[in-house]
């Protein structure tokens, strides 16, 4: 009697264990299940750009600690100048006298111009209209990128050449919310800039290496007219020919380094990655122009 | 039990910062030990396995928006790797360092294989085939080195064959 007392107890306690609901294992299946409908969502259309306090608050120690460590950098940095700063001293007081030889040839050059145009009655140039932004942060994990402080809202747009005060830094990726966006670098292997080498008749495509140091240039090929003997060498500046439309021509990219390799010449970037602060996103191309009148075509 | 859960959060979101401290200040890029991840093996051993779900959950939400990735990619791995943890747990005894250093190793690689994966069916331009394989075996490779060398404090949860299922209860003790 007493077993079957102990056996229907155990049955009953059988029963109440099959309705539990909210056990370990359908919690994991069900925010499984959740990430991958997130995840589904996401993919199935455009991403959409999304900003929200929580992203705000998320950014916040994250761009904080993105300004501790530029200013423990700038600390080390300013410790070593002041270290080279007596040797320093009299090589920049000689490029400021050929400086200010050169700003006052150049002043002169401008007023010339400013004369013709006002004689020719030809308009004013205008600047590309430009987007400032800071580095939120870099990410490193499998290939360099940085994230900017500056998204949709800003007017910002996949393909949008990236600027540091020293050249071209990059791209803007697809990767893009309403107050942030992802810059690829030139250095990252898959980009490739159409570029022309300064002094030579050459022209190239410029494309990151695999440890997103330095770039290649490759393909290269004599557009003319010019002497095809003036091959590429050390210390040639390399410039954007504006070819692939997403760069706009005449953007300092990089400098020659090495001329020497089979796989291409070596080209050391003008903007590095890990210096980049604050950058200046062009909004205005030839592709996003295009872009833009066949839209209002359409 | 409510403190510990609140503990659990809140050394769970300080590895977080530290794991972004450490890829910002030191830029070793693919061979950064993922932190975060080895913070959730950790809880995993030592927690009830249902407030994990969701702190892998919360982890990789907040992972995904940092790093402008695909909404849920990282909550998809990162729960995976617990429910991955949950189960190596019953084989390996974690109070050894080598077991730690395979639960490391191969739950690292786990979450960099499905980045990987992913990332790779995304691209608009192929990358040489030896990024993602460095990214891998390197980040393997250092996590599983940084959680052999992590001490264990709690004793790993030993957990009785026929006992009742509990989301949120505080840890098992042992008999």
């Amino acid at each position: 009697m007493s077993m079957l007392f102990y056996s229907s107890k155990r049955t009953i306690a059988k029963r109440k264990k099959k309705f539990v609901l909210l056990s370990p294992k359908t919690l994991g299946i069900g925010l499984i299940l959740i990430s991958l409908s997130l995840l589904l969502f996401w993919k199935a259309e455009e991403p959409k750009p999304f900003s929200s306090p929580i992203t705000r608050c998320l950014y916040a120690p994250v761009s904080a600690i993105q300004s501790i460590r530029n200013f423990c950098t700038g600390i080390v940095r300013n410790i070593q100048d002041s270290f080279q700063a007596k040797t320093k001293l009299v090589e920049v007081q000689k490029k400021l006298e050929q400086l200010q030889l050169e700003n006052q040839e150049l002043r002169y050059k401008l007023r010339k111009h400013d004369l013709y145009r006002e004689a020719f009655e030809l308009p004013r140039e205008e600047g590309m209209p430009v987007v400032t932004a800071i580095v939120l942060m870099r990410d490193n994990r499998m290939t360099q990128s940085l994230i900017i402080n500056r998204g949709t809202m800003d007017g910002l747009d996949m393909n949008m050449p990236v600027l540091t005060n020293e050249g071209l830094l990059g791209r803007t990726t697809q990767k893009m919310t309403l107050h942030a966006a992802q810059v690829q670098p030139i250095t990252d292997p898959r980009s490739a800039v159409g570029v022309y080498i300064q002094g030579t008749p050459y022209e190239g495509i410029l494309r990151g290496s695999e440890d997103g140091s330095h770039m290649l240039l490759t393909d290269r090929f004599f557009s003319g007219p010019g002497d095809e003997t003036l091959f590429p060498k050390p210390g040639d500046k390399v410039f954007t020919s504006g070819h692939g439309r997403t760069f706009p021509k005449d953007i300092l990219a990089g400098i020659i380094s090495d001329a020497t390799s089979e796989e291409g010449q070596v080209v050391d970037p003008v903007a590095p990655i890990s210096a980049a602060k604050a950058v200046m996103v062009l909004t205005q191309t030839q592709l996003q122009q295009e872009t833009a009148s066949l839209l209002s075509e359409d | 039990m409510k403190n510990s859960i609140i503990l659990t959060w809140i050394i769970v979101a300080a590895v977080l910062l530290l794991d972004i401290s450490l890829r910002i200040f030191t830029g070793l890029g693919r061979f950064t030990p993922d932190l975060l991840l080895l913070a959730l093996v950790y809880a995993t051993l030592v927690r009830p396995l249902g407030e994990i779900y969701c702190l892998a959950f919360a982890a990789g939400v907040c992972w995904d928006v940092i790093f402008l990735d695909s909404l849920g990619l990282h909550s998809f791995l990162f729960i995976l790797a617990v429910m991955f943890t949950s189960r190596l747990r019953q084989i390996l005894w974690a109070h050894y360092a080598i077991s730690r250093l395979v639960m490391g190793f191969s739950i690292c690689g786990l979450v960099r294989f499905g980045e990987v994966i992913f990332w790779l069916s995304n691209l608009d331009k192929d990358v040489p085939v030896s990024m993602p394989e460095q990214y891998i075996t390197s980040g393997a490779v250092i996590s599983g080195l940084v959680f052999l060398f992590l001490p264990l404090y709690s004793k790993p949860i030993r957990i009785p064959r026929r006992s009742p299922q509990t989301v949120f209860a505080e840890r098992y003790h042992h008999s």
